[in-house]
């Protein structure tokens, strides 16, 4: 009877919440929040409700954090000024350079792949609706994309996959469509939606053009954030060179990964809004182009980034985001460890004991002889029954 | 693909690291720990394999090592269950898990800029959580999670079909980082943690003299194996005097 109320109570508690965050997504009055910083200015612009923490690099580099928020209004306070400089410095050890892989990059022109988790997204001003299902005006922005990195050299996959709904298991079915196309080993992969705030948030004028700019959107979620960090500072870097003024800015998301934990060089773009014309956001896509076989290492523009050679990091630099995932992964594993030991035993000897006989009996189990093997696996059969 | 070490590292890290934790979950799901390990090679193996089932009105394919395998080891552990009561329990477990991802994936934030909990925990973790109230079990929070997720799927399927939109449901097609089997391993972390900490609340086992019999002791274990060693190398030791005693009788004679 007591197992029964507590699973009305959690049911109860996950209706609610599932109603509350139905209510909160819906875009108010605007449609849009404003970033506010310490002396009323708006320094950034984006769609959807944001949370405290959640984090932006605005066009000029400047970085800011969510500290309140205010209906349609989120205050911000100015964190520091990134220097992107250091992402695109010549390489000028002649030792390291040996060590990096240019056989590799010699090999090919590079393989991008593209794919939309929100096939449905397009264009007001174009497509005539905002969202168009399974049939969106973002793929005509892919294909643009496409044609402007074959343009390039480059080898591309357009991935015509379908997600819909729009709705918050897209990314989970996205995700199939990116282990699919990682299966054909592109150097980079890319997510291309739109944006959802008013048309001069994103339109632009570059070589006397009309284009729609693009945001980068990071997810701080899992523990590869900070390697897909490094990786977005570096696009802007590359981009800001080649293009002044095309990168919006980046958005460090809190509440996921989008995926981007399932390949290194993994980022989410948004092309313009959906006030935007399509083809401003092709203009601007296709601008974006030119950027990505610096990004890969293709052209010696900016051929190294704070990594340095080995991807590790460098002494002025500090370690590069790979490292820094690896270490988050290494300590989630070591703190979940000792967690798990500090809960499922009653003391220190019994965890200690227990950590022992995994390290003695398990690893017996996969390396020590067959027979010894069979005995070890027979005893754990057993004890698991026991269990 | 070119990559520098640092990025290759990174991967073979994160890989590892998933694997090993999906190996220590799926050797309490009735297997042992080489079948445990074959099943992880079954299932990187069946990640390359797709088996279309339809075609129209939309396209579905499930995918051997994200859905078929993790699912047929469900289907058995359900079958395994030695009470009637579990069996409903896991099953039950799973069409809740089901109805709370197909109302979640509906209601829940899906914008990059406010999603409050990436959607591979968030079902993992209702899986585990509705599961261990269910039937307060690793494996139905494992058959929740897994089978949770791949009714869910089906769900998702018959909505498009409805609602004539136009797409395809690729059950499991992510293989081994799908979020059918990420939902599986998240649920039994969960149940493993909310089971360990109610317990450990409510005092922990007992240890010392009044512990109940047959409760696992490791520290016991070990001590009485060093106690049993210790024991066998003196006997050792008293053989090999015996014998040098008996060398220098010998010597003597």
């Amino acid at each position: 009877m007591n197992r029964l109320w507590g699973i009305i109570v959690v049911l109860l508690f996950l209706c609610s919440t599932m109603i509350n965050y139905a209510y909160a997504q819906q875009p108010a009055e605007r449609g849009y929040v404003s970033f506010i910083d310490e002396n009323g200015v708006t320094v950034y612009i984006t769609g959807w409700q944001t949370r405290i923490g959640d984090q932006c690099i605005t066009e000029n580099n400047k970085r800011f954090e969510v500290v309140n928020i205010e209906g349609e209004i989120a205050h911000v306070n100015f964190i520091g000024e990134v220097d992107l400089t250091q992402y695109g410095q010549p390489m000028n050890n002649k030792l390291l350079s040996i060590l990096s892989p240019h056989i590799a990059w010699a090999q090919g022109k590079g393989k991008v792949a593209i794919y939309h988790t929100h096939s449905d997204e397009s264009y007001v001003p174009t497509d005539g609706k905002e969202s168009i299902l399974g049939a969106g005006g973002i793929y005509k922005v892919g294909d643009s994309f496409t044609s402007a990195l074959q343009a390039n050299g480059m080898e591309v996959i357009h991935s015509d996959a379908k997600h819909d709904p729009h709705d918050n298991m897209a990314y989970e079915r996205s995700r199939r469509t990116v282990v699919d196309l990682l299966k054909q080993q592109p150097d980079a992969i890319f997510d291309v939606h739109r944006d959802a705030v008013p048309p001069e948030v994103y339109s632009t004028t570059i070589n006397g053009q009309d284009v729609s700019k693009v945001q980068l959107v990071v997810g701080k979620y899992g523990a590869t954030g900070k390697q897909i960090e490094d990786y977005a500072l570096q696009i802007k870097a590359a981009s800001d060179k080649q293009h002044p003024g095309l990168i919006k800015g980046i958005f460090f998301a809190k509440g996921g990964d989008y995926n981007q934990d399932l390949f290194p060089k993994s980022m989410l773009l948004e092309v313009g809004a959906h006030t935007n014309s399509r083809q401003s956001a092709e203009r601007g896509v296709a601008l974006f182009a030119d950027v990505i076989p610096t990004i890969l290492g293709k052209t010696a523009a900016t051929p190294e980034n704070t990594a340095g050679t080995t991807g590790f990091g460098t002494t002025e630099a500090g370690p590069s985001g790979a490292s820094k995932s690896i270490g988050w992964i290494v300590g989630f594993v070591i703190v979940g460890i000792a967690a798990f030991l500090f809960l499922s035993t009653g003391s220190m000897k019994e965890a200690k004991s227990k950590l022992k006989q995994f390290t003695t009996t398990e690893f017996a189990n996969f390396f020590g002889s067959v027979r010894k093997g069979k005995k070890q696996a027979k005893k754990t059969n057993n004890e698991k029954d026991e269990d | 693909m070119n990559m520098p070490i640092g990025m290759m590292m990174l991967l073979v890290v994160g890989v590892l690291v998933y694997f090993g934790i999906a190996h220590r979950i799926l050797d309490r799901m009735r297997l042992t720990d080489k079948q445990a390990l074959l099943f992880i090679a079954a299932i990187i193996v069946g990640s390359f394999i797709d088996i279309p089932l339809m075609s129209a009105p939309v396209q579905l394919s499930i995918n051997v090592g994200g859905a078929l395998l993790p699912a047929l080891l469900a289907v058995w552990l359900i079958f395994k269950a030695d009470e009637t009561g579990e069996k409903l329990r896991a099953i039950f477990a799973t069409i809740l898990v089901a109805a709370a991802v197909s109302l979640g994936s509906r209601y829940l934030p899906y914008e990059p800029e406010n999603m409050f909990l990436d959607p591979k925990l968030i079902y993992g973790i209702s899986a585990g959580m509705i599961a261990y109230l269910a039937g307060r079990s690793r494996r139905s929070a494992f058959i929740g999670g897994v089978l949770g997720i791949v009714l869910s799927d089906i769900i998702h399927m018959t909505t498009i079909i409805r609602l004539g939109i136009p797409g395809t449901t690729d059950v499991g097609g992510a293989g081994a980082f799908d979020v059918v089997i990420i939902a599986g391993i998240v649920a039994v972390m969960v149940a493993e943690l909310v089971g360990e900490t109610r317990e450990k609340l409510q005092g922990g086992p007992i240890l010392g003299n009044h512990r109940p019999e047959g409760l696992y002791e490791f520290s016991k274990e070990i001590s009485h194996t060093d106690q049993k060693r210790k024991a066998t190398i003196k006997q050792d030791d008293s053989n090999s005097d015996h014998n040098d005693q008996k060398n220098r009788g010998d010597n003597n004679e």
